[in-house]
Parts: structure tokens; C-alpha cells; sequence
């Protein structure tokens, strides 16, 4: 029986051969084979869902309380003091200052990544613009985002903090941050399908033996958990559910 | 939850003998002293089925002035401000009762005797066709929003032979 190993379009791009070598660490410390693939976009990861290609994956705070309480998936855990933080920005050269410059409708670039796109638009409510107020211009990744809005395609763009701090110095200097959320709860998590319950416990200490061994520590940081891993707990994922759906705009 | 102590008030409060849902009753001290929302920050907490903070985040100790252990095991009314219109609390209890969630602009009441205004979605925690506890998440207001609510709560507080 083949298992899936499921690399978000959540991870950092640079790094995904990381996640390979992660595969193949999680390959030892269950016994079992994976199969692993880098999604570029989340309408492929979401198929991937629904045909049961997912039986681990490290997957965002929106797609956490889906697959917890939709298809019954177990948390692992999650990187240790690392949390998920969006931002609303603007082209540098372009009218918006403030967020009391933005017009009554505004045309915003985003990724598919569903937990940015809630907190974007969150971030927007002060503003007064609610979701009919939006217009979402979904590119492929948060480089095109970037480059949609300094291009002056789209009036603002949603892009995750740390996206945001990997583009070139060029493109930030064309770019301007309205705002940054600073929410420090909505965070990535590391899950099994339900047919990986019994190895749960297998993994959980796979990956705390990654915590302190010096040789992982490159590893960790390319996996964006540069303190380590630290348990997720059932409690977390509920919470996160109800965090998820309280952010849900309707 | 305790009277409000002058010593903790800044500035000369206002003095309302307010009583709760349940009977209780507070002294409380309230000043015109407005704490602005901090921009980008989300304050979230969850209470029992009877209203008892049972886990908040750091955004709720700063923006309330309440330690965490005075928060956590009290009552969330414990953040209710005077202004704020009896009917929205019965609207909002109403609605979570029934396992729905509730969205509304909301007037809180500071440590300090001040005040900030949050927009606030609270989700109820359904187990088994029972509610079991809230999940509330705030966050800043819009100030139109907020300039508007004013208004309407004043009247709604008129209406309740409370202006």
C-alpha cells in the first residue's frame, strides 16, 4: 500500500528538497513508505485530500481545522514559537499611504492560501471593506503577488510575513506595508490521516529526537522550525478549528 | 468579581452599582479614557458554557489590564461596560444558545476604568448537539462602525431606561 506525503505550497519553495529529506527521516522512524509531492498550488493539494494522497502533511491553520474535523486527520505537532502572520501591502509609488486611502473597492492579489487570505481580509475590516467590497486576483505565488501589485494589476495584495521577508530588496523597496497582523495563534501543523493512527506516537518521537540532534538543526531551520518541533495536542487542533471559523468572514 | 478600587483608576471615575445576569452585583469606576485597538492584533479567549474565561491570549491581558490569573476562572462580564445596551448580551447569548455564531461592535470595560471598542465574533463549542463553551475572537473596529454603535447603543440604553 502506497502512503502520501503531501508538501504544502505552504512551505517555503527554497526549501523543499528539505522536505524530501524530511520524507525520508519520517520513512525511519515509522518503518513505512512514503511517497512523496511538492503541490504548487492548493486546488491540487485539496484533490489530493479528497482522493486520500494525504496521509501526512504539514498543512495551514485553515486546512488543519478542515482536515481534523472534516476527514478525521490526528495532529502531530507543530514548529516550536513559530506562528502564521499576513500582510496587506500596496505599491510603493502609488497613491495608498494609509488604510484610510484605500477606495470603497478594492482589487486584491492574493495566493489560494486560504489562512493568509482570512487574515488579509481581516486585517481590511477596520478600513470598512468587507467581502463584497474585494476583488481577489489569485496568482499562482506570493512572487506574483508581489510583482501585481508593484506593476499597479492589483490595488493591494495579502502576502505571508515570511514570503514577504524572503523577496529581494528590490521588490520591497517597490512595495509599501498598510499593515501586519500580529496574531501569534494561527500556526502550521504536522498531520496524519486517520490510517496513520498507530504511528502517531512513532513519529512524534522521531521528531523529538530531530529536536536535539546538532546534525537536524540546518534541517529544522530549512523546514521552517528553527526551534524545533513541539506537540500538538488535540486541544490545540480544536482550538485552531474554532479560531478558523470565528476568522471565516460570512 | 470585586468592586473596581479608585487606586486602580486613572483619573476621576464615574461610580455604577451594576448588577449582573445572575444577580450579582459590582461597583464599578468608569473614566472617558479611550485604549485604541491594536492594529494587526487579534484578542481570543474561550469561556465555559457559563461565561468563565477559561484560556486568553496575551492582547486580552494587555487590552483589558487584567493579569491573566484575574482573568482566567472569573466571568467575562467581568469586561462588561455600562454603555454597553443589556440587549445585545441577551442577543448574543441567545444566538450562541442556539449553536450559532455571533458578530457585533462591543464597548469593553477596562482595569483602569477605560475603555476600548472591539468587533467581536463569538462561536459557540457544540459537542454532541450540546453547547459546552465560547470561543470569542476580537479585533479592531472600524471607526465609522464605532462612531455609528455609539449611537445606536445610546438610544438602545434610552429604551432601557438606562440613559
Amino acid at each position: 500500500m502506497t502512503r502520501h506525503f503531501a508538501i504544502s505550497p505552504d512551505v517555503n519553495v527554497r526549501h523543499v528538497a528539505d522536505w524530501f529529506i524530511f520524507n525520508t527521516k519520517v520513512q525511519r522512524m515509522t518503518g513505512l513508505g512514503f511517497h512523496a509531492t511538492a503541490y504548487s498550488d492548493f486546488a491540487e493539494l485539496h484533490e489530493a485530500y479528497e482522493e486520500g494522497r494525504a496521509d501526512l502533511v504539514f498543512a495551514n491553520a485553515a486546512d488543519t481545522a478542515m482536515l481534523v474535523r472534516e476527514h478525521g486527520y490526528l495532529p502531530v505537532a507543530a514548529a516550536a514559537g513559530v506562528s502564521k502572520e499576513a500582510m496587506v501591502v500596496v505599491a510603493a509609488d502609488g497613491p495608498f499611504r494609509g488604510m484610510a486611502d484605500l477606495p470603497r473597492q478594492l482589487t486584491v492579489a492574493s495566493t489560494s492560501a486560504p489562512d493568509v487570505e482570512r487574515i488579509g481580509r481581516i486585517l481590511l475590516e477596520p478600513a470598512d471593506l468587507g467581502p463584497a467590497d474585494l476583488t481577489l486576483d489569485v496568482k499562482p505565488n506570493p512572487v506574483l503577488v508581489a510583482k501585481a501589485v508593484m506593476w499597479h494589476e492589483a490595488q493591494a495584495g495579502f502576502l505571508p510575513q515570511d514570503a514577504y521577508e524572503a523577496l529581494s530588496a528590490m521588490v520591497k523597496a517597490q512595495l509599501r506595508v498598510l499593515v501586519a497582523s500580529r496574531i501569534y495563534v494561527v500556526r502550521n501543523a504536522l498531520l496524519v490521516s486517520p490510517a496513520l493512527t498507530d504511528e502517531v506516537e512513532a513519529i512524534w518521537d522521531g521528531l523529538a529526537s530531530m529536536n536535539v540532534d546538532p546534525d537536524c538543526a540546518e534541517l529544522l531551520t530549512g523546514l521552517g522550525a528553527p526551534h524545533g518541533w513541539e506537540r500538538l495536542t488535540p486541544e490545540d487542533a480544536d482550538f485552531m478549528i474554532d479560531l478558523m471559523d470565528a476568522l471565516a468572514q460570512e | 468579581m470585586h468592586d473596581m478600587c479608585p487606586e486602580d483608576v486613572r483619573g476621576e471615575g464615574r461610580a455604577y452599582e451594576w448588577t449582573y445576569f445572575d444577580g450579582t452585583s459590582r461597583r464599578l469606576l468608569v473614566t472617558d479614557e479611550e485604549t485604541r485597538f491594536p492594529t494587526g492584533e487579534l484578542i481570543v479567549s474561550r469561556t465555559d458554557v457559563s461565561g468563565v474565561i477559561t484560556m486568553c491570549n496575551d492582547a486580552l491581558v494587555h487590552l483589558s489590564g487584567y493579569s491573566r490569573e484575574e482573568l482566567v476562572g472569573t466571568s467575562h462580564a467581568i469586561l462588561r461596560h455600562p454603555d454597553m445596551p443589556r440587549s445585545v448580551f441577551a442577543d448574543l447569548w441567545s444566538t450562541v444558545g442556539q449553536g450559532t455564531r455571533w458578530t457585533g461592535y462591543m464597548k469593553n470595560l477596562r482595569r483602569d476604568g477605560g475603555y476600548y471598542w472591539v468587533y467581536a465574533t463569538v462561536i459557540p463549542k457544540v459537542v454532541d448537539g450540546v453547547v459546552v463553551g465560547h470561543t470569542s475572537v476580537r479585533r479592531e473596529p472600524s471607526r465609522a462602525k464605532v462612531e455609528e454603535l455609539s449611537a445606536v447603543y445610546a438610544t438602545m440604553r434610552d429604551e432601557e431606561g438606562r440613559g
